[in-house]
């Protein structure tokens, strides 16, 4: 049949575009123009976006009960089944799972990274290293797809090491730049944490279910009792936490916008840092029976919401300020599925890349006109100067703090919905006071960048606006617009298509459920953060100094993030180097290498001793024979029983 | 005529050997501790010729003449280092040759 | 016999090297690395001479009241030592190419090709007394190799230490094959042993002891760094990434077939030092400054991984035992013989006068970047194959020795980044000095590549390797020859096996025996 057919090819077309247009870039790169490498880069990821669209509409019209696909390779009539590992009793093959779960993030990655690879043909158009950026961002959408389309856990763990080498080398681009390379550093070794997590989770599951293939556990998941599949929940959560920057391991990600702003917008935005979201919502069938895991799924993303937010509300750095904020809504998506609520989870993932995305494409375009400056200090008054941007800033700043009707509304509100729907009335609080602190720091931000009087800074403006830079800008504001019209009252578009990829489990409720309640209270409490930034930033009053002056404490640990960095440092980096460096410096070579000259050593003193007797006389050394001869004898007899051995009787 | 027992002959050899045992620890001219080591060859090959007769086994005969060979040898080299020696320093106090020490 | 001609065409090429005028490069390269290149081609046929044993050779030698014999072969155990040897010798002869005392080229190459024949012949030996004469013939080129052609104090001090160590562990593993010969009287391993329990323990002692400094294995590995960082980089290449594994191949292919028991006697202990030599070594690693040392510790920590591997006594963790055991050779050899490049450039090995070099050498840097990458175990390289499969089969049978080595994982990535960050990326620090530093030359990205290429095909096909590994012969042998022996030590492990499978764990357990049913009967 020519559909199986293509269920069949394509996804390892979608997966193997990107890698190919990395491969023939990093091969071919060097003899042809620059602007070849960028289009060959762009056209692999079109073709993949254009490709995940048919399969996705072609999976989604097929009746439910076939929505889910396993592929793998080589294909049945292969001799050979176990492709990747086969030592029995473990065996892992390459196998690939698109559901609507899958499709989702496929067209996300390949759709939001496709306008972000057009976005960086004029953004990054001043680097020496023009092509190998673009390698990179290929490499990220093959390691992204990959971990979204595998069909088992280690396929997936292959695609979440690959992203975290393709952020830590995008991070690291400027490699010229102290930040920029322990930054780098610092997202890889945090994320190789998570890996570990992931892999204790993996180490679990082969114990407890002898595959590591999604669809034999899911299958029989309840045949591990319910402590175990805490357990995995637990390490599953450690791997999310890493990647997706919740606390405890968040500290990477502000750290992380050393990184070009384009690799912001797509892996430290919109696609990598969700992949926590997509774990999660990916072993829904462990977590459903893992009631302990999910809870601490949960009160990880609420509280990661509440604290990266209050975090945002004193920073200055206008990407710093987008990174918290993205811990932020992450921290959402985590809270919802870890309550249950995949599809609404899944919703907010999907506006929030349109969103954040247009955001940090629209600070791109200030930081790339006001020569590399990113302090809002030195900003202001930039909604005259740069309209452009202050218009997507404006619609992103909307969608984010969720006014009716931009899509961040429908999105956040599905969540906090869900959470009052499913009892979880501590969760739902926090969620709307961070509505709140949501909208005071997006609209400070707002305010700061592109009001407040007049221009601050000293940089002169540079050249304007690139197309290729203002056309994916405008598609994504025309997203963040509509993107969350999918699911309005009455009408949910979005659970229908993921039904099949959580057709096991039971709490999947659609979202066209309103509360005016909960819809009043986050528009409410929106109004109260938009009311706090205007009266403090827009308002020439004494209250912002007196503030200052009486919140100075808690500015000060809100402007270090709660010292977590700091914290670390001391209860680990410190230790560990200390120890390390002192083995290296002292342990290593004075005990370990001096136990063994210390026997050397001893050797070579014993025999200075014997060669003291030894002084070239002869007949001192016939008297040595002679003691030798008589000592030999002595000892024969005596061990040989006297007399016996002169032959008495 | 009555065959002396076995142990005379042993006797006498322990005594030679002892002589050229003190004879090669005590003296300093190389010529003097030759001869000793002579004496010590010559105790062996006695204890070996008396064993012979005594067991009635030829073997103890053989290795006497092996002996006898492996001394001249010995004592052909050890001449000639002598002599070297001696060309060299005038001297043949084998105390004084102490220069090969490890 | 074919067996015959890849041990001994190294050495054939050596001595026909002596017979060219050493002035004469061209001609000495050409037929040394023509050798070399010949060596791993024709090894490459043992791959499909057969599944369980490709190639074996048993001729009479001595007959008295024992007996030895010339006794070679080539099974699954030993295959891919066998190819390890053979690609890192060709690709580090080439790599010696570059030797900057031009007029001793060709003793330098006679004796890296002396030295792969004594690595062949450990590695294709099925007798005890031509194992353990190859294993102290190894020494010696590398010793002429340290003395002669590094020019330095420190390695002809480095020298010594490895001649000393190794001298000892050799002599000591003699008194071990003495003491077992004194029992069967003779040297070729007997398939079924009846020693008694207290001799075998100490066999075993002796037996793990050499194989534990050549690895080496933490405490035992003092002549390491010395070695690693002061030897010319295709030596240490040759030494680190095939050499190393000749301990771990004794075990493979003797201690543990030999004595099973006295090995789960003496496991407690060495999965300690393995785990200590782990965490040791990657803390070492972190702390050092010197790239080559840097790299020496690392490989203490990962072939420490190699011995939890084989000590877990898991039937997944030991056959991944032998994918790390390549993985890793491949690996040291690229790290070793990309560092060797960059020594050869800047004149130092110190990292913190490095920095930036990827402005200058881009090639070289994304290179390294691999090499690094898969010693750091990211997924879906080599590294990650062999370390993810150890850890996931000994997880069941030794869950706190594997959770620490996981701590190890982590700090691997703190000294991979620190040696690729330190040398490629940051401010420019070399200066004056090194004003322009050449990027790679097409002979050094074309020996580097195929380490490369193994590395990334190990990483996403390790099945390849492990079916060409008779699982029924490494794990089978370690596992269930013991577990049904009545009074062994393992009998706690199986009590707690059964504890376990009490706990619900049943399916895994009639899986297992499923798989190894399903091997038995193929």
């Amino acid at each position: 049949m020519m559909t199986d057919t293509f269920a069949q090819t394509a996804p390892f077309t979608i997966l193997f575009l990107p890698l190919l247009g990395m491969l023939v870039i990093a091969v071919v790169g060097p003899r042809v123009h620059r602007a070849a490498s960028a289009a060959i880069a762009n056209l692999a990821v079109l073709g993949a976006f254009a490709l995940t669209v048919a399969l996705a509409l072609d999976v989604w019209h097929r009746p439910p009960s076939d929505q889910v696909l396993t592929v793998t390779y080589p294909p049945a009539w292969a001799a050979h089944q176990q492709f990747w590992a086969h030592i029995p009793p473990l065996t892992v093959s390459f196998e690939l799972r698109i559901d609507g779960l899958s499709l989702a993030w496929m067209l996300i990655v390949t759709g939001v990274g496709f306008l972000i690879h057009l976005y960086s043909v004029g953004y990054m158009l001043d680097s020496r290293w023009y092509r190998t950026f673009f390698a990179y961002m290929n490499l990220f959408i093959f390691a992204m797809l990959l971990l979204v389309m595998a069909g088992n856990f280690l396929w997936l763990l292959v695609g979440w090491g690959g992203v975290g080498l393709a952020s830590y080398l995008l991070i690291g681009f400027d490699m010229h730049r102290p930040a920029a390379v322990a930054a780098a550093r610092k997202a890889l070794i945090m994320n190789v944490i998570g890996d570990v997590g992931i892999m204790l989770a993996m180490f679990l599951l082969f114990a407890h279910f002898g595959s590591l293939s999604y669809k034999e556990i899911f299958a029989n998941v309840t045949a591990a009792g319910t402590p175990a599949l805490n357990w995995i929940g637990i390490w599953l959560l450690l791997g999310a936490v890493a990647k997706s920057a919740q606390l405890p391991l968040h500290t990477w990600l502000p750290d992380a916008m050393e990184g070009p702003t384009p690799v912001s917008a797509l892996i430290h935005a919109a696609t990598m840092v969700t992949a926590g979201v997509y774990l999660v919502a990916r072993a829904h069938p462990i977590y459903d029976h893992a009631p302990a895991a999910a809870q601490a799924v949960a009160v990880v993303g609420c509280a990661t919401a509440f604290f990266a937010a209050t975090i945002g509300c004193v920073q200055y750095d206008i990407k710093r300020v987008l990174a918290y904020s993205t811990m932020s809504q992450i921290g959402y998506m985590v809270l919802a599925v870890g309550v249950g609520a995949y599809a609404a989870g899944t919703f907010h993932f999907i506006t929030h890349a349109f969103f954040k995305a247009l955001l940090f494409m629209a600070a791109g375009i200030i930081i790339h006109n006001l020569g590399g400056e990113q302090d809002i200090r030195n900003m202001g008054g930039l909604a005259r100067r740069l309209p452009f941007a202050f218009w997507a800033f404006l619609v992103g700043t909307l969608a984010l703090c969720g006014v009716f009707p931009f899509s961040g509304f429908f999105s956040k509100d599905a969540i906090l919905d869900q959470l009052l729907v499913l009892h979880h009335p501590v969760l739902w609080a926090f969620g709307t006071a961070t509505a709140a602190l949501t909208a005071y720091y997006m609209f400070r931000l707002l305010f700061m960048t592109f009001f407040t009087g007049g221009f601050r800074g000293k940089a002169q403006t540079h050249a304007g606006t690139v197309a290729s830079m203002s056309v994916p800008v405008a598609l994504l504001i025309g997203l963040a617009l509509v993107g969350g019209w999918i699911v309005v009252p009455g009408h949910d578009g979005l659970t229908p298509l993921l039904r099949a990829a959580f057709a096991d489990t039971g709490t999947m409720a659609a979202l066209d459920h309103f509360s005016g309640i909960v819809s009043l209270a986050a528009l409410g409490a929106g109004l109260v953060g938009f009311v706090a930034a205007y009266l403090l930033y827009e308002r020439p009053s004494g209250l912002r100094p007196t503030l200052r002056r009486s919140l100075q404490p808690v500015r000060n640990l809100l402007a270090n993030a709660y010292y977590v960095d700091a914290t670390y440092h001391w209860l680990f980096e410190v230790p560990v180097l200390t120890l390390a460096s002192d083995i290296a410096r002292y342990l290593d070579p004075e005990a370990v290498a001096g136990g063994a000259a210390a026997v050397a050593r001893t050797a070579t003193a014993a025999g200075d001793a014997v060669r003291l007797w030894e002084a070239g006389y002869v007949r001192r050394y016939g008297l040595s024979m002679l003691v030798g001869v008589v000592i030999v004898l002595a000892l024969f007899l005596y061990l040989a029983g006297g007399t016996a051995a002169l032959g008495g009787r | 005529m009555q065959i002396p027992p076995v142990a005379d002959y042993l006797i006498v050899a322990a005594a030679l050997f002892v002589v050229g045992v003190v004879g090669f620890l005590v003296r300093r001219n190389p010529i003097t501790m030759l001869m000793a080591i002579e004496l010590m060859w010559n105790a062996g090959n006695l204890a070996f010729a008396a064993f012979a007769r005594s067991f009635g086994d030829m073997s103890g005969q053989v290795f006497v003449f092996i002996v006898i060979t492996v001394a001249a040898a010995e004592a052909a080299i050890a001449l000639a280092i002598v002599v070297m020696v001696f060309r060299r320093r005038r001297d043949a106090d084998v105390d004084d040759i102490s220069v090969m020490r490890g | 016999m074919l067996i015959d001609t890849v041990i001994f065409l190294p050495l054939a090429t050596a001595i026909v090297l002596l017979a060219i005028p050493r002035t004469a490069h061209n001609a000495l390269k050409g037929v040394a690395l023509a050798g070399a290149v010949a060596t791993f081609a024709l090894s490459l046929a043992f791959i499909n001479l057969g599944t369980s044993v490709a190639a074996d050779q048993n001729v009479p030698w001595i007959q008295t009241l024992w007996t030895a014999a010339y006794h070679v072969r080539v099974d699954g155990v030993r295959l891919f030592f066998i190819l390890l040897t053979t690609l890192v010798a060709a690709v580090s002869i080439w790599g010696a190419f570059s030797y900057d005392q031009p007029e001793r080229l060709r003793g330098y190459l006679c004796l890296l090709l002396a030295f792969e024949t004594t690595l062949l012949g450990v590695f294709t030996a099925a007798d005890l007394l031509l194992f353990y004469i190859y294993w102290d013939l190894m020494l010696i080129p590398v010793f002429l190799l340290l003395t002669g052609f590094s020019g330095t104090a420190e390695a002809r001090r480095a020298a010594w230490s490895y001649l000393i160590y190794n001298g000892a562990g050799g002599l000591v593993l003699l008194l071990g094959i003495v003491a077992l010969v004194a029992h069967t009287h003779t040297f070729e391993p007997a398939a079924t042993l009846s020693l008694p329990a207290r001799t075998a323990w100490w066999i075993f002692a002796a037996f793990a002891l050499a194989f534990a400094i050549k690895t080496p294995l933490f405490p035992f590995h003092a002549w390491m760094p010395p070695t690693y960082t002061f030897a010319p980089a295709p030596v240490v290449a040759l030494v680190s990434g095939v050499q190393s594994k000749a301990g771990l191949f004794g075990l493979l292919a003797f201690a543990l077939p030999l004595f099973p028991q006295a090995a789960h006697a003496w496991a407690p202990v060495l999965l300690i030092l393995a785990t200590a030599g782990i965490l040791y070594g990657a803390l070492a690693a972190i702390g050092e400054q010197d790239v080559k040392t840097l790299v020496g510790f690392s490989s203490l920590s990962h072939l420490g991984l190699v011995w939890l591997a084989l000590f877990a006594f898991d039937m997944t963790s030991v056959p991944a035992g032998i994918l790390m055991i390549v993985s890793h050779g491949l690996i040291a050899a690229a790290l070793f013989l990309l560092l060797g490049f960059i020594e050869e450039r800047t004149g130092t090995r110190d990292l913190a006068r490095f920095g930036g070099l990827a402005w200058q050498a881009p090639r070289l840097a994304v290179f390294l970047l691999i090499a690094a990458m898969a010693a750091l175990g990211l997924p879906g390289l080599s590294g990650f194959a062999g370390e993810f499969l150890i850890l996931i089969g000994s997880w069941q049978t030794q869950p706190v020795f594997t959770a620490l080595a996981l701590v190890a994982i982590v700090l691997a990535s703190v000294y991979m980044l620190k040696l690729f960050q330190g040398t490629m990326h940051g401010p420019q620090r070399l200066g004056q000095a090194a004003p322009s530093v050449r990027d790679l030359r097409p002979r050094e990205l074309a020996l580097v590549a195929p380490l490369l290429a193994g590395i990334v095909f190990l990483g996403v096909w390790p099945a390849w390797l492990n079916d060409r590994t008779p699982s029924q012969v490494t794990a089978a042998a370690a596992v269930t020859r013991v577990g049904g022996v009545p009074d062994s030590p393992h009998a706690a492990h199986t009590a707690s096996a059964a504890r376990k499978a009490a706990a619900g764990l049943q399916m895994q357990t009639a899986r297992r025996a499923d798989g190894m049913v399903a091997e038995a009967g193929s």
